[in-house]
């Protein structure tokens, strides 16, 4: 699993020692340099999906194996996911908080998506609507999926 | 699925196979679709006839076979890796322990709290063994439960719920009272960080899964005495142990017939790497530890994983 995000994600921002868990936690809790420049700044807002090859997300930094996005979190969580090609993904939402490496999960299945943050991981199936009791991303990524907004 | 053909030594007397350590001259062949594929040779000894066996139960009555080793996903079936075992207790030696397979019940007199996680076996036993030795590494190693490339041989618990509710509870860190300061951190004045002494790393609230069932069941395989003497001593189990959740009235062992990874329907009763499965693969894969310490996640792969139990 830590392979998967360093090769993938952690690779592009933090030297890797072959310690898998000290490289996660390097990318995802360090500075790293800025594209607009100035002080290197920690993974802080926005988004970030892990693909196999190159992955992409939405705060802009100097990483260049990275893709840059502007879409909110959701709607590419979204197109993602009705994308689904069965390989393996992990979906970050990042805050000011870090996110700890022991809440970076990797998706699998469209029954059980993983969206992992700073707070916690929020575990659904896609392939159903939320219920009452469902959690935040599942509710927004299914009224988006229905043309809401 | 693969059918299993035995081929049994005949003797002039008919005797049934032994399951003792000679088992040379016994061999199981695997046939896929029906058509026979000779998967190993037999070392039976010169002018001894041999026959196929196609329902080993009908036609050894007592006896099973086993595994020595448990078979991965792709791995053929090889008469090497098998052995006779009686139906009776489904016995085995190793490492010198009797070992059988065994299904553990708590009953509850009260609820318990879960914070995730499946609550495997493996995991309650190291944890107590922990208690014991002092030593994460002798605890993993002392667990007895039969263990296969590092897969325990024990299942995830088991439940029927009355009731399933969220439960929140408040934890007062005084950090300035109850730390001792040389132990914290100190800012580029070498004094310690005023929040340290400030309300605001006093609570903090977390939320948790309130589960009120009758029992947990276990299923596992291994030495089931010791498992027995290691859980005798377990008067509460899940979290927030020391507020009164999960109090365990007693415990009760039986002999079982789920080896604690598979059951009945072929489901996974824990979490089990994709390529270590050989149950109903038609259900989600998903990213779990796998074995000891679960709380790692360096031990997390692609698994499957008991229904309902997703979320951990």
């Amino acid at each position: 699993m830590l392979e998967f995000f360093n090769s993938n994600f952690g690779r592009h921002f933090a030297e890797q020692t072959g310690d898998a868990m000290a490289d996660a936690k390097a990318a995802l809790s360090g500075g790293h340099p800025m594209k607009k420049g100035g002080m290197p700044q920690r993974i802080s807002s926005g988004w970030a999906i892990v693909r196999p090859g190159k992955s992409v997300m939405q705060m802009k930094f100097a990483a260049k194996g990275v893709d840059y996005a502007v879409e909110d979190r959701y709607t590419a969580f979204l197109s993602e996911l009705q994308a689904w090609d069965g390989k393996p993904r992990i979906f970050l939402t990042f805050d000011k908080k870090p996110i700890p490496v022991g809440n970076v999960f990797v998706t699998y299945d469209l029954r059980a998506v993983r969206i992992c943050s700073p707070a916690g991981v929020e575990t659904f199936d896609f392939t159903v609507p939320p219920e009452k009791s469902s959690g935040v991303a599942h509710k927004v990524i299914w009224k988006k999926k229905a043309g809401k907004k | 699925m693969f059918q299993l053909l035995l081929i049994a030594r005949i003797r002039e007397d008919t005797a049934r196979p032994k399951p003792s350590g000679g088992l040379s001259g016994l061999g199981l062949l695997a046939t896929a679709g029906g058509e026979s594929a000779v998967a190993g040779v037999c070392k039976a000894e010169q002018g001894i006839a041999f026959t196929y066996i196609e329902n080993p139960a009908d036609d050894c009555p007592g006896y099973v076979i086993d595994y020595v080793t448990l078979l991965k996903r792709e791995d053929a079936d090889s008469p090497s890796n098998m052995h006779w075992q009686t139906t009776g207790d489904q016995l085995f030696i190793c490492g010198g322990v009797m070992q059988k397979t065994f299904s553990v019940t708590a009953y509850l007199s009260s609820p318990f709290v879960t914070g995730g996680g499946y609550m495997t076996l493996d995991g309650l036993l190291a944890a107590r063994l922990f208690e014991e030795l002092q030593n994460v590494e002798a605890a993993h190693a002392a667990v007895p439960v039969r263990c296969n490339a590092g897969l325990a041989c024990a299942s995830g618990a088991i439940y029927e719920p009355v009731s399933v509710d969220r439960i929140a509870f408040v934890a007062q860190l005084r950090a300035g009272h109850s730390l001792n300061p040389d132990l914290i951190k100190k800012n580029k004045r070498g004094a310690l960080h005023r929040d340290v002494n400030d309300t605001s790393l006093c609570n903090v609230m977390n939320a948790y899964t309130l589960v009120t069932a009758p029992t947990i069941t276990w299923y596992g395989e291994g030495d089931g005495n010791e498992v027995m003497r290691l859980l005798a001593g377990v008067e509460f189990i899940g979290k927030r142990r020391a507020s009164g959740f999960g109090r365990v009235t007693r415990w009760e062992i039986a002999d079982g017939d789920l080896d604690g990874i598979t059951g009945y329907a072929g489901e996974p009763l824990r979490p089990v790497p994709v390529e270590m499965f050989s149950g109903d693969d038609a259900r989600p894969i998903v990213d779990a530890a796998w074995r000891l310490p679960y709380w790692s996640p360096v031990n997390r792969a692609a698994c499957y994983v008991p229904t309902g139990a997703i979320n951990a």
